[in-house]
């Protein structure tokens, strides 16, 4: 598991689907990141789960995240630590929390005496549940990249062209920088 | 847990007509939130201890919000004090763990340690149906507390209406 922090809260993600971490300077602006020849749509999770930060602070990193050909970056205030979890050290959500936080987290667990949130990496990863999730009105900093965006020649001027191709399972997408 | 710590043995008020068989069993612990006393059946109860910073979780469940660890357990937070729209007094609350249909859960309450009241012949005035999970109503030293029952989890989202 890669241990983060997000705003007051102490995350997880798995560690089998995180492909890199960058520093901000590193990534670049932009609503997607390009890294190791592939494309990353960027999501601030803080703003996802509704949790309250001021602003990134110096030990904000960017994990890269891919399963499948799904891929997201998220931006975290910080990187705590690397560790094994034994799947029995990891309990579900209790059963009174019914609402969209069962798809966001996959359990909990303790490390160094603190309870750790276990992002659910199917969640993460699929951009149109990231974006059905925003409620209340709250738009996040950044949304996630709309599965399909039609524009006109002049819009593509000074824009990366990405090719979408639709997986054979309908599901999974392969995308392609020309 | 102390016994009588509010003083006075409760009363019985019974409505016309109706005699609960079920009260002359009934425990209640009393506790206190925001200064409101309230009752729980003893057998609803897990435990008293003191109450320690709960780890928030991001979370659309009206009230439900935050975990808190003990031992290898992981109890959800029922923001009672919320729901009632009333501050926690004291310095140093504590944490009421109630059993649940989901499970127990834990909630936070006044500092004023929680009080049993077994009289004999004690009956209690039966709440409606619709007023759960409200279950009834004690009187206690001159006061009508009422009696709360989380057994139903889905029914502690039926006060104020489940919007937060």
């Amino acid at each position: 598991m890669v241990v983060v922090l997000c705003g007051p809260s102490l995350l997880a993600v798995p560690s089998d689907i995180v492909r890199g971490i960058l520093e901000p300077d590193q990534a670049g602006q932009g609503p997607t990141i390009y890294a190791y020849g592939l494309t990353f749509p960027t999501t601030d999770l803080a703003a996802h789960l509704g949790l309250w930060r001021p602003s990134a602070p110096p030990e904000a990193r960017i994990i890269l995240c891919e399963r499948q050909h799904m891929r997201r970056a998220i931006h975290v205030d910080q990187v705590v630590s690397l560790t094994d979890i034994p799947q029995q050290g990891i309990k579900p959500l209790p059963a009174h929390f019914s609402g969209h936080e069962r798809d966001w987290f996959a359990g909990l667990f303790v490390f160094q005496d603190r309870i750790v949130l276990l992002l659910n990496p199917v969640w993460m990863l699929r951009s149109e549940t990231l974006v059905t999730s925003i409620e209340d009105g709250r738009v996040p900093e950044q949304e996630a990249t709309p599965d399909i965006t039609l524009v006109g020649p002049a819009e593509l001027k000074g824009h990366d062209i990405v090719e979408l191709r639709r997986g054979a399972n309908g599901e999974d997408a392969t995308w392609r920088h020309k | 847990m102390t016994s009588s710590n509010y003083g006075g043995a409760p009363t019985v008020r019974t409505r016309p007509g109706v005699t609960s068989k079920a009260s002359s069993t009934w425990s209640l612990v009393v506790f206190s939130v925001g200064g409101r006393r309230l009752a729980a059946r003893l057998e609803d109860v897990g435990g008293v201890w003191p109450w320690r910073e709960p780890t928030l979780v991001p979370s659309r469940t009206p009230y439900v919000g935050a975990v808190l660890r003990q031992g290898h357990d992981f109890f959800p937070v029922y923001n009672l004090a919320g729901v009632l729209k009333v501050e926690i007094e004291g310095k140093e609350p504590l944490c009421l763990v109630l059993k649940t249909d989901k499970g127990p859960m834990a909630i936070c309450i006044d500092e004023t340690v929680p009080s049993m009241h077994a009289p004999d012949g004690a009956e209690v005035e039966p709440a409606a149906e619709d007023s759960r999970p409200q279950i009834g109503t004690c009187r206690i030293a001159g006061e009508d507390v009422p009696i709360y029952s989380f057994r139903a989890f889905g029914e502690a989202l039926r006060l104020d209406g489940g919007g937060r």
